[in-house]
């Protein structure tokens, strides 16, 4: 069977490699930089590239270790500089787009941002392999098996990840509504 | 018996509205959270330009400049830690240094609990169903009245300190394992729970003392002391341990006879979490079997319906069916 073409695949999964970024980076994050060396790493590895049935799966798999590699830059930057992003990357300051329904109410548009950032805040707090797992199950809803694939480790592994991202996640939303409380 | 894990049986967004917990607070945020939407064509545009350019990405500096800085900090901290050795500072900053340390005094190994095959406690009183016949499943007939205690051990009077002193290891293993050995293997479990009231007697704070507490839960199980068996897991933190899970299932299916509320918290609090198969049967059957106590059938209809799916062949599959029939039958849909 033939390999597909790199300028195919970035045709054909494109957006589906950016929407994917934007859900592993959170709101108000720079998915350029991440989905372009997505598929630079795409464009290297392609020779070594074996079943196009699983290519989804595959490049989930960078797509994940990308953003986690850019998350870890970011802290790293902002660490250093003690500011919050590196100058080269406010330039594309993206929120999260609304969907259909919501544009045609404001109000409600305004909450479901409030309740986005909120809950990349708690997000941010959990360690990155507990951060991803949540993620890939509650928001993108992809099952064990498929975030074992992607994460390269045991579907057990998967579960005790997703129960120890609970517990911390519940902790954290408990003491986020009690700074909350007047 | 190799356990294996089955899918969590409910995302969070996934459970029912209107709950009070802090996972249906979550729940409630990932509803209302907004997801990504497709990117702009512009911004695909730009990203494929810089492809076929093959400009390096912004973010990235040159691999040579990394690794000169990483080199420069090696060297940077190399230098201070030798300025520091020769001017006797890390002397002072280490004091306890000492090339040959001290062994740890060996510790005898503690045979490893072995998972209890103790009867199961009284399930749920099972409500009969919308119309007859009653349930096909009975609940197992549980004494009410606790048995009679055996005879306590004499003891001597307790020595002059007044708070437990700090245990030697040693002593408490052999005190735990005593106890242990009479419950799991002489299946003696009058005489474990002798041993294990005078453990805890000795070392109510020991490093073992959770273990014991467990273990005495077993013990009155065993002797159908069901009563003070839920006071002993209603005064015990259920959490951070390996028997969490099975033992809130426990405590469930015990306070179900009296307070099915309180019971439909542990039973969703385990489903909410990945569990051991056997467990999920349990706690789906027992938290179905509370709603129907509480008169929530649409909630009880979807965990049975689930626990059927799950476990056609299940120990209250046969039951399960015959319910969702009869409330059918009877218009609950």
């Amino acid at each position: 069977m033939s390999l597909p073409s790199f300028e195919s695949i970035y045709r054909a999964h494109a957006k589906t490699v950016a929407r994917w970024a934007m859900r592993l980076l959170g709101p108000g994050q720079d998915f350029e930089d991440v989905v372009h060396d997505v598929f630079l790493v795409v464009r290297r590895r392609l020779p070594e590239f074996r079943s196009e049935a699983e290519i989804t799966t595959w490049l989930y798999e960078i797509t994940v270790r990308v953003a986690s590699d850019a998350r870890r830059r970011a802290r790293w930057w902002s660490w250093i500089t003690g500011r919050g992003q590196s100058p080269s990357r406010a330039r594309h300051q993206v929120g999260v787009l609304p969907s259909a329904e919501a544009t045609t109410d404001p109000q409600a548009l305004l909450e479901a941002r409030e309740r986005t950032w909120v809950l990349y805040q708690l997000l941010d707090q959990l360690s990155e392999p507990y951060r991803t797992t949540f993620i890939l199950f509650e928001l993108e809803g992809l099952s064990g098996e498929q975030i074992a694939r992607i994460t390269r480790t045991r579907t057990s592994t998967v579960w005790v990840r997703l129960s120890r991202a609970r517990r911390k996640f519940t902790e954290c939303m408990r003491d986020w509504e009690a700074r909350r409380k007047p | 018996m190799k356990r294996t894990l089955i899918e969590p049986i409910l995302r969070w967004r996934d459970r029912h509205l209107g709950g009070h917990e802090v996972e249906d607070r979550a729940a409630d945020l990932i509803r209302g959270s907004l997801d990504p939407d497709d990117p702009s064509p512009t911004a695909l545009t730009r990203i494929e330009d810089r492809l076929l350019s093959r400009r390096a990405s912004r973010s990235r500096a040159p691999l040579r400049l990394r690794l000169a800085i990483i080199a420069l900090l090696l060297l940077v901290g190399a230098t201070s830690v030798e300025a520091a050795r020769r001017l006797g500072w890390l002397d002072r900053v280490l004091p306890a240094w000492s090339p040959t340390p001290t062994p740890p005094p060996p510790v005898r190994p503690v045979a490893k609990p072995r998972r209890t095959a103790h009867p199961l406690p009284a399930m749920v009183d099972l409500p009969a169903p919308v119309t007859e016949p009653a349930p096909p499943v009975e609940s197992p007939a549980v004494a009410s009245e606790p048995s009679p205690r055996p005879a306590r051990i004499t003891r001597r009077a307790p020595p002059e300190q007044p708070e437990a002193q700090a245990s030697a290891p040693s002593d408490e293993i052999r005190a735990l394992d005593l106890a242990l050995r009479q419950l799991r293997r002489q299946r003696d479990p009058a005489a474990a729970l002798a041993s294990l009231d005078l453990y805890l007697d000795r070392y109510p704070r020991g490093v073992l003392s959770r273990e014991a507490r467990f273990a005495r839960v077993d013990a009155l199980l065993s002797l159908k002391r069901v009563d003070q068996a839920l006071q002993a897991l209603d005064a015990l933190p259920l959490d951070n341990h390996h028997r969490s899970t099975e033992l809130q299932v426990i405590r469930g299916e015990l306070r179900a006879r009296a307070d099915c509320a309180r019971a439909g918290q542990d039973f969703g609090a385990v489903l909410a979490r990945p569990s051991d198969n056997g467990l999920v049967e349990r706690a789906l059957y027992g938290r179905g079997a509370c709603r129907i106590k509480l008169g929530d059938t649409a909630g009880a209809a979807e965990d049975l319906r689930r626990y059927l799916e799950l476990f056609p062949r299940g120990a209250h599959a046969a039951w399960a069916r015959a319910w969702l029939e009869e409330r059918g039958r009877a218009g609950g849909g």
